[in-house]
């Protein structure tokens, strides 16, 4: 760390000498500052064609993450449902809800939009906009929050009065993305059974899978925003994992998360959908060990 | 505490002498240029300086009082007497041995009734190196014009001695505190402490509605930067698997990097991190950009 700037270290740690990556908050570092958030719904046309667009009007295209709300149903795994869940990266497939949406950022807007989904249909989502860069950019932001008074850190070098608000490493004109906790889980996934082979056609024919899931009690009463990392040996990769390579010594391993008031599960799942002539992959999946890191943070999806 | 400081004061008879052109007297002090009774010398003696032989002062100051003036400036040239113990002042003492070491002074004139000072350091510590100094004895000290300007000259009155010498013998002590260390502080792990930031009541806001709170820990990035199709990583240069998120072109906009495959090219958007490298595969002509966080993933 730099000798001039902001360290914040957790009590009884010496905030001098405590390391970056168990600091609270340094200076140094800059955090995603939430420029907006909230909730936005469209309804599909008889086409299943629909969208919705959040205007940031930022002139860059920024970060940001979107989670689906829906209900959480997949019968081979768990015969309950579970309503009012909220599902990261609606662009990936996930087998506790169907459907799957395009989700950006422009210049201007987030854009939400759906193709060939069900028709007439109202879908939910929970938005975050953040201030900070998706792209290269350099040049003035078009707008920013008006705010003569409170706290801004800039980065090393900078000037925080000139400054562009994205590249601060902090200011109170927004919420910064703060942890709740953290969270370390595994889940094994044991070897999968030899692809008997089934007749295209032939739905009734028995498909091979397997999966689990993991729940974390956050305790926290309400959905937190969290992200969930899978780790395999030494790679990692960020959930929702839609692995058709093979990463966890399978076909088409999916690893997805959801979350509602009360638990945050992460599920693994994989399947072989072979045929007779044409055998998935070699039909073989090994067993495979997963470990999950969970960031779960103090935004509340539902307000 | 030993006292550091002495003064010794002309207050008896034979304590002074006045030479002037023509005649001297040991009734009065004066020295200087006297348009009236020419260039005038004077001399001083003070009795019972208590200071041990060999003693090196640290500072010694006559205060030579201004009972009558006249003129704007005084120059003076003065030496210590060089005697064991300086004796009366009953005959012109100008003809006794005096110190190599010597004093000058060019500085402006008090009024009367004021004092001005002359160092006398080296005279006095050369005296006090003579091996027959004791404790206790006398000390004189021989002015004399240094070519000052016509008609300037200080007089120390016969009926108000007010001259004086003023010996420091060490300097003085340093007082600076010795730092000590302080214990660190602990604070409670209460939420009531730290700081918190928010847009409403900071005391009464919840976890949620804090803009920041120092009680709970930022997703702080490392680095962020933009990759592309030829260079789709970054070196994280971390010991450990880090935290990162990222965002991938497509014709519309920007989108979420995960590893998904379904809409997409085979890998496009996929982000994974391995011991050395944060990687995002941004599509043919396309690019990616990255943030990868201080945060571990183990």
């Amino acid at each position: 760390m730099s000798t001039y700037g902001i360290s914040v270290s957790k009590p009884g740690v010496n905030a001098r000498t405590v390391s970056d990556k168990d600091s609270q908050f340094k200076g140094s570092f800059t955090t995603l500052k939430i420029l907006k958030s909230g909730e936005a719904a469209f309804q599909t046309n008889g086409s299943g064609n629909g969208s919705l667009s959040v205007r940031h009007g930022l002139g860059f295209s920024p970060a940001f993450y979107v989670f689906r709300k829906g209900t959480a149903s997949f019968s081979f795994l768990d015969a309950t449902s579970y309503s009012n869940c909220y599902f990261p990266n609606p662009e990936a497939t996930n087998e506790w809800i169907s459907g799957t949406f395009s989700c950006y950022t422009t210049t201007s807007d987030l854009i939400i939009s759906a193709t060939s989904q069900a028709a007439n249909t109202i879908y939910t989502f929970k938005y975050y906009i953040f201030i900070d860069l998706a792209q290269d950019f350099s040049g003035n932001q078009i707008f920013t929050l008006k705010n003569q008074y409170g706290i801004e850190i800039g980065k090393s070098g900078k000037n925080v009065k000139t400054s562009q608000d994205y590249e601060k490493s902090y200011s109170n004109k927004y919420r910064s993305l703060q942890y709740y906790k953290e969270s370390f889980q595994a889940g094994a996934l044991p070897s999968l059974p030899a692809m008997n082979g089934r007749v295209n056609s032939d739905t009734s024919s028995s498909i091979a899978q397997e999966g689990s899931y993991v729940d974390i009690q956050h305790g926290l009463g309400y959905p937190p925003f969290f992200l969930v990392f899978a780790t395999s040996t030494s790679l990692s990769f960020l959930s929702p994992v839609v692995d058709g390579g093979g990463i966890f010594d399978t076909s088409a391993t999916l690893i997805h998360g959801w979350c509602n008031n009360s638990i945050i599960r992460i599920t693994h799942y994989r399947e072989n959908t072979g045929t007779t002539s044409s055998p998935d992959g070699g039909g073989l999946g090994g067993s495979s060990f997963i470990n999950y890191k969970c960031f779960i943070f103090t935004e509340d999806l539902a307000s | 505490m030993a006292t550091n400081y002495n003064a010794y004061y002309l207050f008896s008879t034979q304590m002074y002498w006045w030479e002037y052109n023509g005649g001297d007297t040991g009734t009065a002090f004066q020295v200087g240029n006297d348009a009236v009774f020419g260039v005038s010398k004077g001399a001083m003696r003070f009795e019972n300086i208590t200071v041990a032989q060999g003693t090196t002062v640290y500072d010694a100051q006559i205060f030579i009082w201004v009972g009558l003036k006249s003129g704007s400036n005084i120059k003076i040239k003065m030496h210590g007497i060089d005697e064991d113990n300086t004796s009366a002042f009953g005959s012109n003492p100008f003809g006794r041995p005096q110190t190599t070491a010597y004093s000058l002074l060019d500085d402006s004139i008090p009024s009367s009734g004021q004092w001005r000072s002359i160092n006398a350091t080296d005279s006095i510590n050369e005296i006090l190196a003579r091996s027959g100094w004791a404790s206790g004895n006398a000390m004189g000290f021989a002015f004399q014009d240094n070519s000052s300007s016509a008609d300037s000259w200080i007089f120390d009155a016969s009926s108000n001695h007010g001259s004086l010498l003023f010996i420091k013998l060490a300097a003085d002590p340093d007082f600076t505190p010795t730092p000590t260390g302080v214990l660190a502080p602990s604070f409670p792990i209460d939420p009531k402490y730290g700081i918190k930031i928010s847009n409403i009541n900071a005391k009464t806001a919840t976890s949620k509605q804090l803009y920041y709170f120092s009680g709970k820990k930022e997703l702080q990035t490392l680095k962020r930067l933009k990759l592309t199709e030829t260079v789709p990583q970054t070196h994280h240069t971390l010991p450990y698997l880090p935290c990162a998120i990222g965002y991938f072109e497509d014709a519309n906009g920007m989108h979420m990097a995960g590893s998904y495959l379904s809409q997409f090219d085979v890998g496009v958007g996929t982000l994974y991190v391995n011991n050395e490298y944060v990687f995002i595969y941004p599509g043919v002509g396309k690019f990616a950009y990255v943030y990868v966080f201080i945060d571990p993933l183990g």
